[in-house]
This record gives C-alpha cells, structure tokens and sequence, in this order.
C-alpha cells in the first residue's frame, strides 16, 4: 500500500505556528480566569448568564485547536494513508455545532422570558453566605468589563498568525474572540437598564446575545463543512478562491515537455493538496524523473501546496 | 476598542449619578408609590416565631413582623398589614398588589422564580434554615432598600 509523505511545513513557518500554540494556551488561560469571575457576579440576569455561557463556549474552540494541533501533523499510516490533516476540520465541525444549539437554547429562553414578563431581580451581592452592601448589578458590570479585554486582545494577535499560517480554525477563534465585546457590552447596556427599571432590556440583550452566538456557530460549521467538503483553497478572510489551479498550470506549462496542464486543489487544513493533469508534448517521453521535476515545480508556487500528484491526460479539450 | 471605551464611559458615568440615591430603580415603582401612600403594603401568613398573631384585630407580631415595623419606620411610613396563605401571598405580588411579604419563608422557597427574595437575613448557629422575606420580582430599589436595612440590622445583632 501507498502511504502520503509526511507533510513538510516550512522552516521559516514553524515559529508561527508555535506561535499559534502558544496563543491559544494563552487564551485558555485567560478566558478560564473570565469564566471563574462572571461565574461569581452570576445573579438571575439572563444577559449575565448568557454572557457566562459564551465566555465557556470561548473556551471550546482554542481546545480543539490545541488537540487537533496535536493530531494533524503525524505521519500517514496504514490505516490513514492521507494522513491526519482533516482532524482540525473535523474536530471543528463538532465544536460548531454545539456552538450553534446553545445559541438556540438562548435564544429560545430569552425570547421566552421576554413573553412571560420575567422581571430580573437585582438585589445587594452575596458570595457564599455573605452579603455586601453593594447593589449585584456594579460587581457584574465590573466582571463583564474585565471580560472584554483579554478576548480583544488575543483575537487581534490571533488574526494575524491565522492570516500567515492559513488556519481557518485559528480564525475563526480569532474572529469570535473580537466579537467578544458585542456580547459583554450587550450585556453591560442590558444591566443598566434593568438599574433604571426597565425590566425588559436583560431579556433583550440576551438575545442580542445568543444571535450573536448563533451567527457564531453557523459561520464556523460552514466554514468547517466546505473545508471537508474539498472546497477549493479560498480566502481566510473574504473566502473567495486563491486561484492557485491557474498559477500552477501556468507554471507547468512553462515547462517544455508541457502541452497542456489541468489542475484540481483542495484545504487540507492549514495545507493544500490535489492533482495534476498533462498532457506532453508529441515527442516528449514520461520519466519519473520528469514527473519529480513537474511536481516539484508546482509545489514552488507557494508553500501551502504540499502534494502534486502528477498525472496523464491525453482527453481531447 | 472604540466602543470598549464608550462603554466604560457610560458604566463609569451611572456609578457618578446614579451610585448611591435613586438607583437601581423599581420596574414597578413600588417603593415610589410606597413613599407617595406614606404606606407600606405588607402581606404576612402566620409562622411562628417569625409571624405570630398579635392582639384581636390588631397587627401581627413575632420576629419579622417587628423587622418590617422598624423598616418601615426608618422610611418613615406606615405598614398596612394584609393577611393571606402563602399562594395569595405570591399571587398579590406578582401582581404589585402588595411590596413585600414574610411568613419565616426559608431560601430555598418553592416560588422563588415567581417572587425576589432576600438574601438569607437570619442564619443562626443552630440547624435551622435561613430565613428570607419576599418581595415582587424586578423591584430592585425596593429589594436593595430592603437588604441594606436587613445587612445593618444582622451587623448589628451579630456585634
């Protein structure tokens, strides 16, 4: 049986993706700390609980990426002769979709707190059996205030590695980290409102909220299924097609054998394989050493495209 | 980064004006309508030691009832006692109808998503369960009031 080379990632790219590691231990860190003090302002606010909620579905995506970053480079083998490059996607996919029902369970019980004039009581702030002389709503601000600035930050540092290392799922955590400040100045606004007796501003905000987290979980599984779904190598940020078939074939072209060159790419992850279609010249002969050259050539194109496989095609047009 | 900023603002801007006096707010304006009365609408069902019955046709007594009278006069107002079983209490709250209601309800009170409740302001040393007093849910002035006064009331016991 045939087993893949194991994938070459670039030397000058390695520190990157430490760096994406490292970035998202980081985040873990961080919004563990985020978790634990909106957890101790928790009171019967739905947009608090809302935003609780997000703050540990923020924990989800960094944790998949550091397990599949794990999984993803080992070598081909016997039983996975592609090997292991798909597990980002995969992993992903499952991490979205729980995304995407809690964003329907939000929705559906801030909509119905809203119908049913469930009032939110927001009295002074006790902790474990004590009580201070402080109204609940000033210790929950100050926690969300506190949560927006980690997120903020490492979605900003994040985007950037993704960008440079192509990681769809490191984007997508970057992405839904700078969102971040929608759903905990939502829930800011949604507080002091309740403060002036508006009873209906929590309930709005939560649901201001778990759109938010909704439009979370549907963009990530979409972007997760077209990945799997061999989707052409596309944009990080616009998710339109790199147009990297027409450089290669261009490139293959340009050798002399090269009548003719077809082209098919797909995502495997941070990388891109497919394969080569050529057509040669009348009087030119099929070697492996030819072939070599050919795949080596495409793969110069840009440090993304890790496997060519080079084939004949002698079809008419 | 912008809007991180007007937020703090804002936040920043209601512990100025709204910190100490008119703020939070009642959703119902119980404790406004309450000073406008001079009244307090009180509902009570009897628990003894915390609601006993006081003299033929006059106010109850017992634990709470005494907090409630002393509460109501650091307001200055008076107390209108109104008497009903435990789900008429919950039913005239939930319609505003009455500010607050006692009966030595411990914290863990079935109908606690129907009403607010205090924290647990009576918590002995004994395996008795803390005690709390209800009052209708949203009215966070009046339920702040409420737990300020209880907070000084068990600060000053407990010295």
């Amino acid at each position: 049986m045939n087993k893949r080379e194991p994938k070459q990632i670039p030397d000058d790219k390695l520190p990157l993706f430490e760096r994406a590691n490292k970035l998202e231990r980081w985040s873990i860190t961080w919004m563990s700390t985020i978790v634990l003090t909106t957890g101790l302002a928790l009171s019967s606010s739905h947009a608090m609980k809302a935003a609780w909620l997000e703050d540990i579905l923020g924990l989800v995506p960094p944790m998949v990426y550091l397990i599949a970053s794990r999984i993803a480079p080992k070598p081909s083998d016997e039983e996975h002769p592609y090997g292991h490059g798909r597990s980002m996607s995969l992993a992903f996919l499952a991490a979205s979709a729980a995304i995407l029902v809690l964003g329907l369970y939000l929705a559906f019980e801030s909509l119905s707190s809203l119908v049913s004039v469930d009032r939110p009581s927001l009295g002074l702030y006790s902790l474990a059996g004590h009580t201070w002389p402080i109204w609940s709503g000033w210790i929950m601000i100050a926690a969300l205030v506190y949560s927006m600035v980690p997120p903020i930050i490492l979605g900003r540092l994040k985007l950037e590695v993704a960008t440079k290392i192509h990681s769809k799922t490191l984007y997508a955590d970057a992405v839904m980290n700078k969102d971040d400040w929608l759903t905990a100045g939502a829930a800011v606004v949604g507080i002091i409102l309740v403060g002036f007796g508006l009873w209906w501003a929590d309930a709005a905000a939560s649901l201001v909220i778990s759109c938010n987290i909704l439009r979370d979980g549907y963009l990530n599984i979409m972007r997760a299924a077209r990945d799997l779904m061999d989707q052409r190598p596309t944009d990080l940020q616009e998710g339109e097609a790199l147009g990297l078939e027409k450089r290669v074939e261009r490139e293959l072209e340009s050798h002399p054998a090269v009548q003719r060159a077809r082209v098919r790419l797909r995502e495997e992850g941070s990388l891109f394989s497919g394969e080569a279609f050529l057509r040669l010249e009348g009087d030119s002969v099929a070697s492996k050493e030819l072939f070599t050259n050919l795949s080596n050539a495409a793969k110069s194109i840009d440090w993304r495209i890790c496997e060519i496989i080079v084939a004949f095609d002698d079809s008419a047009d | 980064m912008v809007f991180l900023r007007q937020v703090s603002v804002l936040a920043a801007a209601s512990v100025l004006l709204f910190g100490c006096g008119d703020y939070p707010r009642d959703a119902r304006d119980s404790l406004k309508d309450a000073a406008d009365l001079g009244k307090l609408k009180a509902g009570y069902t009897l628990h003894s030691p915390w609601v006993s019955e006081g003299n033929a046709g006059s106010s109850p007594t017992g634990h709470e009832a005494r907090l409630i009278n002393e509460f109501a006069g650091a307001l200055d107002l008076n107390v209108e006692w109104i008497s009903g079983s435990e789900s008429q209490l919950l039913e005239w709250l939930e319609k505003g109808e009455i500010d607050l209601a006692i009966g030595g309800f411990p914290k863990d009170l079935a109908w606690k998503s129907h009403a607010a409740l205090t924290f647990p302001y009576f918590s002995s040393t004994s395996r008795e369960v803390p005690r709390v007093i209800a009052v209708p849910a949203g009215e966070n002035q009046l339920l702040t009031t409420l737990e300020r006064y209880l907070l000084e009331v068990t600060e000053a016991t407990n010295r």
